[in-house]
């Protein structure tokens, strides 16, 4: 479970404004396959780096008794001069997890061959994807959150992602943020939707995209 | 009935995830590996592009510190000095730029590794922390290797007491870790403080003790220069050097009481500032 006491956040604009874009949330997230709605700039990236704990809120608690993942498919920390082989190293140290294992199981996954060995700065974005992917597959969360990122790489890629997730999805849950009502369908069976500085929780997601299509107009 | 902290590896078995962060001993079992890994990383990345990497973090001010022992010995050569002149300025130098480099490159620590952040283990102190230990370490060898340099080729004497010169450098680790936290939080944001920062060390090469000793100075100016907390780093580093160094003047506790208040003002401002801001 995921809970959200009393969770304000707002941002400081370079005008020196504060944007709103949570407003006082109190809410229980159940340990099931979410799925999160919302405008653009509504906070759902925000909500979810509350829920990872990557940001804080400037009041209330974001309280966890699950172990999450960072934001599946993130790439900003692969150092563009180290090769992947020690992008990954680094993760597996940071995580305690065995280094040889981590990466065997990335380049049996992203197929990236010889280029493990090369520095990052020289991947193609196709494999720079591959190799974020690859990692965040490796390592077993309770709960993986994903931001809109399950359509990297060409169609056999695409496939072979899929098919990683769904045997994740066996034993862990995840938390998605998309655009793609289709996606949403595919993985979540229950929804969140984000909107004017708060969020409602829908048992069913059919409830929430309904709300959402109704919201949107 | 203690599990351990770690996330284990998919390898589609049905083994169950385990908590993070369960406990005080598993918590500081988690910083210790982050440490770890963000101490090897700042390594490789600091010299990325060469060849030859981090050698080059030990041989540059290596250099720089004996050419400097040399020139300047070689201007002051005839002077009556007591003190032999090549170690008594490497003494000064040395723990001068230790101070000097860790709290500028703490400083950037968290600008630098800011990605690294979206790593829910990877917390901001744990950054600021791998560079201090780093560069530690970094200037404990370019020490040895400039003092046997000076035994070797200048007939130098051995340091007399290594104890005290490894309290000053601690001393002056704890300032620079102090220091450098609070120019790494103001820096997120004023981006003027890293100019303002080495706009005020500039002068402080020449108010630290690096080219005198506090005994040396006269009273009026004396009484001005024992503020700068630096020079007690120095002069201690430098107490410990000789088997005797008049440190009348020498304040061991304000240099750590600087130091712990610098770092106790820098965690509070850590803490206020939300993760997030900007």
């Amino acid at each position: 479970m995921i809970h959200f006491e009393h969770v304000s956040k707002s941002f400081r604009l370079r005008s020196g404004a504060r944007r709103r874009v949570l407003n006082d949330l109190t809410l229980t997230l159940p340990h099931r396959n979410i799925g999160v709605l919302g405008r653009n700039g509504a906070g759902k990236s925000t909500l979810l780096q509350l829920i990872a704990g990557v940001i804080d809120p400037n009041w209330g608690h974001v309280r966890r008794d699950l172990r999450v993942s960072w934001p599946i498919g993130f790439r900003g920390s692969f150092h563009p001069q180290l090769t992947g082989l020690e992008n990954i190293r680094f993760v597996a140290r940071v995580y305690g997890v065995d280094e040889q294992a981590v990466i065997d199981h990335v380049a049996n996954f992203a197929e990236i061959g010889e280029f493990l060995n090369e520095p990052v700065r020289t991947y193609s974005s196709g494999m720079g994807a591959r190799l974020a992917f690859g990692l965040s597959m490796a390592l077993r969360f309770d709960t993986y959150l994903v931001d809109e990122l399950l359509g990297v790489g060409d169609a056999s890629f695409r496939k072979k992602s899929r098919a990683a997730f769904d045997q994740l999805l066996h034993q862990s849950r995840m938390i998605m943020v998309s655009h793609s009502m289709q996606a949403l369908r595919e993985y979540c069976d229950c929804g969140l939707l984000v909107d004017g500085g708060t969020a409602v929780f829908y048992e069913d997601l059919d409830e929430a995209i309904e709300a959402y299509d109704a919201m949107i107009g | 009935m203690q599990v351990a902290d770690s996330a284990l590896i998919n390898d589609g078995g049905d083994s169950r995830p385990v908590r993070a962060r369960s406990s005080m001993f598993a918590a500081l079992k988690a910083m210790l590996r982050t440490l770890y890994a963000l101490i090897l990383r700042e390594a490789r990345v600091r010299h990325g592009r060469s060849r030859i990497g981090y050698a080059w973090a030990v041989v540059e001010p290596f250099a720089v510190v004996s050419v400097m022992v040399l020139f300047f010995s070689a201007i002051d050569r005839g002077a009556n000095s007591v003190l032999a002149f090549p170690a008594f300025f490497a003494s000064g130098i040395l723990p001068f730029q230790y101070f000097r480099h860790t709290s500028s490159f703490i400083g950037q620590s968290l600008e630098a590794n800011k990605p690294l952040f979206n790593y829910p283990t990877v917390r901001e102190f744990d950054a600021v922390l791998a560079r201090l230990v780093l560069e530690s370490a970094t200037y404990l060898i370019i020490m040895a290797l400039v003092f046997s340099f000076l035994i070797t080729f200048l007939s130098a004497d051995p340091p007399a007491h290594i104890g005290t010169m490894f309290i000053g450098f601690a001393g002056l680790g704890l300032l620079a870790l102090g220091v450098g936290l609070n120019i790494a939080v103001l820096q997120r944001r004023f981006t003027m403080v890293n100019y303002v920062y080495n706009m005020i060390m500039a002068p402080s090469f020449f108010l630290s003790g690096v080219f005198f000793s506090i005994e040396s100075v006269p009273p009026k100016f004396r009484d001005v220069l024992v503020w700068n907390p630096i020079l007690h780093g120095i002069e201690t580093y430098r107490a410990g050097f000789y088997a005797v160094y008049p440190d009348t003047y020498v304040s061991l506790s304000y240099l750590c009481l600087f130091g712990l208040i610098a770092l106790f003002i820098g965690m509070v401002q850590l803490k206020l500032s939300r993760r997030g801001e900007s």
